[in-house]
């Protein structure tokens, strides 16, 4: 569709220069002053604007003057190509006039380039870069130490960096203008430099830990006072079993994906909007003492985001939490969520376990309520026998909207929304998304319930029922 | 022969329709009418062709080099602004442009001529978004093409000789590596 679109104008911009121009064609973009060419090259990958540099004489040194340093096209097989590579991001950081530098990107493979790549972020630095992108893979061969100078950088406000390297960091961390920090599978090694690396960061807003593992640390401490965004998603693989203990007052979205291999304690997050609890079932968690651990965690962590305005579940995430009564009973009541979600990809929400209704009771005030992996009704109920008991408290005065997703059409699944739209008594809207390959029985079924929902009885004379 | 003729007339009427109907629009904007004001008056701005426009004042304010003039001059505007590096066809480009949000896909009904017109009085007014939005058209005409494609676009003249070309190839060979989509 773009090619189309560029043929087009193409066409158009050449119909038009003809059209225009009595005297031959002319120049018009090299009639710009050099800062907006200079601009116009900052905006290319920096392979596209060292391009330019052949196409007339008055082209030849414009891209020495980029603000950007956009290395970060990296095709695969790139064996024989490499040292063209490394030579060329040697060339340009060496004739690229002294400026500052707004964006340092690179996407490269190590192998024995280690040094080489580390005075490449050096330079990156002393042009006071403000946003740092580093890929970097295949570190194996040679360990990469990423430059000291790089902790101390004022002026860098945003870094993502995404490498499998043992994070060797110095004794003097400070990134006093660092808003936004996304590191992924990098290694911590030890409590000390993990503490020191935390407590550098003083203005951080947005903080990603994305498989990251920690060695030998055991407590990580993250007290960031302008923390607005924590997305931790844990790795996997690993078996660190460290506690976390978060402070941050000013924390407004929480988003947690793993299986609690770590313990996480949240304190005071009383500005949270939004909190993601993802967590994610593994083999061994069915083993009873593992279990019991996930639990009791999972229940801290729920407390830690207890502020939250929206909370989303996985439906494993649920499950974790209500599957012992003692605990369920122990969570606090949660005020202040309005809207509750439980995610897919997952199992059904099944109505039939009774915990379900003793959850929703610590929501009073819930408004919405999502099922993006749909429900289910487990046991034999003869039709209309079952019954959604006791009601939560929220039905008669808070909630508003129902969304099932997921929906099969079988008996256990119309019960359930039979109850609910005899139930809530302000229900505003009833949203069914239907299923239709996995549909019980086939599509001329699946108008015949249609039909039924509709005609359904409810407690809300405002409520309608929408079905896609 | 003939069908050409009268569908480039058809579209030559319906152009100058067009902008019939802009200028109406325009004439808003150029504050013929004055619905629109509450205590703040327009501001007249003056184009190199001496044609005076009455712009709102949110809009001046995206053009930082005629506001900073405004607030130096102790917001005297009852004189209309001079800008000598704008014609009349360009401003109205600007306003028209802007009316519709910034909308890409106007730039790309613009001949090449209008465009670098635009960018020359966007830098000269200082207006930072709509210089974005022109040079970022410019650099999508640039990435992942030809250098052949970019000289015959650009009609830019190679003064290079054979050899020195090959030599800044040569150079930079990383950079001339690889895929291109000319289309």
């Amino acid at each position: 569709m773009i090619e189309e679109g560029l043929s087009t104008c193409k066409a158009k911009f050449q119909k038009l220069n003809n059209k225009v121009n009595v005297d031959g064609h002319k120049d018009w973009i090299g009639n710009l002053p050099n800062e907006i060419i200079q601009h116009i090259l900052s905006l290319l990958p920096t392979k596209d604007a060292v391009k330019t540099s052949v196409l007339s004489r008055r082209w030849h040194s414009q891209w020495m003057f980029v603000r950007n340093l956009d290395f970060a096209e990296f095709p695969p097989n790139m064996n024989q190509k490499r040292k063209l590579f490394m030579d060329f991001v040697d060339r340009v950081i060496a004739l690229r006039k002294p400026l500052d530098l707004n964006l340092f990107a690179l996407v490269c493979e190590v192998f024995t380039d280690a040094s080489r790549i580390n005075s490449w972020v050096c330079a990156a630095v002393k042009h006071n870069v403000q946003h740092l992108l580093l890929v970097l893979d295949q570190i194996h061969l040679e360990p990469l130490e990423l430059p000291h100078c790089l902790f101390t950088c004022d002026t860098l406000r945003k870094a993502f960096i995404v490498a499998d390297i043992l994070l060797n960091l110095p004794s003097s961390i400070h990134f006093s203008n660092l808003k936004l920090l996304t590191l992924q599978y990098v290694v911590f090694p030890g409590y000390e430099s993990t503490q020191r690396l935390f407590s550098g960061l003083p203005v951080l807003e947005e903080l990603t830990l994305d498989s990251c593992c920690w060695l030998n640390v055991e407590i990580v401490t993250i007290a960031l006072p302008m923390l607005k965004k924590l997305d931790i998603k844990e790795n996997l693989a690993d078996q660190d079993n460290c506690q976390f203990f978060i402070i941050a007052e000013n924390l407004n979205s929480f988003y947690y994906i793993g299986t609690l291999r770590n313990d996480y304690w949240i304190y005071n997050s009383v500005s949270l909007d939004w909190g993601l609890m993802g967590l994610c079932s593994t083999d061994d968690i069915g083993e009873s003492s593992r279990l019991r651990e996930v639990a009791q965690r999972a229940g801290r962590l729920l407390r830690g985001i207890s502020c939250a305005k929206e909370l989303l579940l996985t439906p494993y995430a649920f499950e974790v939490l209500t599957y012992s009564e003692y605990l369920c009973a122990c969570m606090p009541v949660l005020y202040k969520v309005t809207y509750l979600g439980f995610l897919s990809p997952g199992t059904a929400i099944n109505f039939g376990c009774r915990a379900l209704a003793k959850f929703l009771e610590k929501l009073p005030c819930l408004e919405l309520l999502v099922f993006q992996s749909g429900v289910c009704l487990s046991g034999n109920h003869e039709e209309g026998s079952w019954i959604l008991d006791p009601v939560p408290s929220c039905f008669s005065r808070y909630l508003k909207l129902i969304r099932i997703s997921q929906f099969c059409g079988t008996d256990g699944e119309l019960q359930v929304v039979k109850s609910l739209l005899k139930h809530a008594e302000i229900l505003l809207q009833m949203d069914i998304i239907c299923h239709h390959e996995k549909f019980s029985d086939g599509l001329a079924r699946e108008r015949d319930v249609l039909e039924k929902l509709q005609m359904l009885p409810r407690a809300s004379t405002y409520c309608t029922i929408n079905i896609s | 022969m003939g069908e050409k003729g009268e569908s480039s007339k058809s579209a030559m009427l319906k152009h100058a329709e067009e902008e019939e109907l802009n200028t109406k629009r325009l004439k808003t904007v150029e504050g013929e009418e004055s619905n629109m004001v509450e205590e703040t008056e327009n501001i007249k701005l003056k184009t190199s062709d001496e044609i005076i426009f009455e712009v709102e004042p949110s809009i001046v304010k995206e053009m930082v080099t005629i506001q900073t003039f405004i607030e130096d001059n102790n917001n005297e505007t009852s004189i209309p602004i001079p800008l000598p590096n704008v014609t009349s066809n360009t401003l109205r480009r600007i306003l028209e442009f802007k009316a519709r949000g910034f909308d890409e896909e106007f730039v790309k009904t613009l001949g090449m001529d209008e465009v670098f017109e635009l960018i020359l009085a966007a830098n000269y007014l200082n207006m930072k978004t709509l210089l974005d939005i022109l040079t970022k058209i410019i650099a999508d005409f640039i990435k992942n093409k030809s250098v052949e494609f970019v000289r015959k676009f650009f009609n830019i003249v190679n003064d290079f000789t054979p050899e020195e070309e090959a030599k800044i190839r040569e150079e930079n060979a990383w950079a001339f590596e690889g895929f291109e989509c000319d289309d």
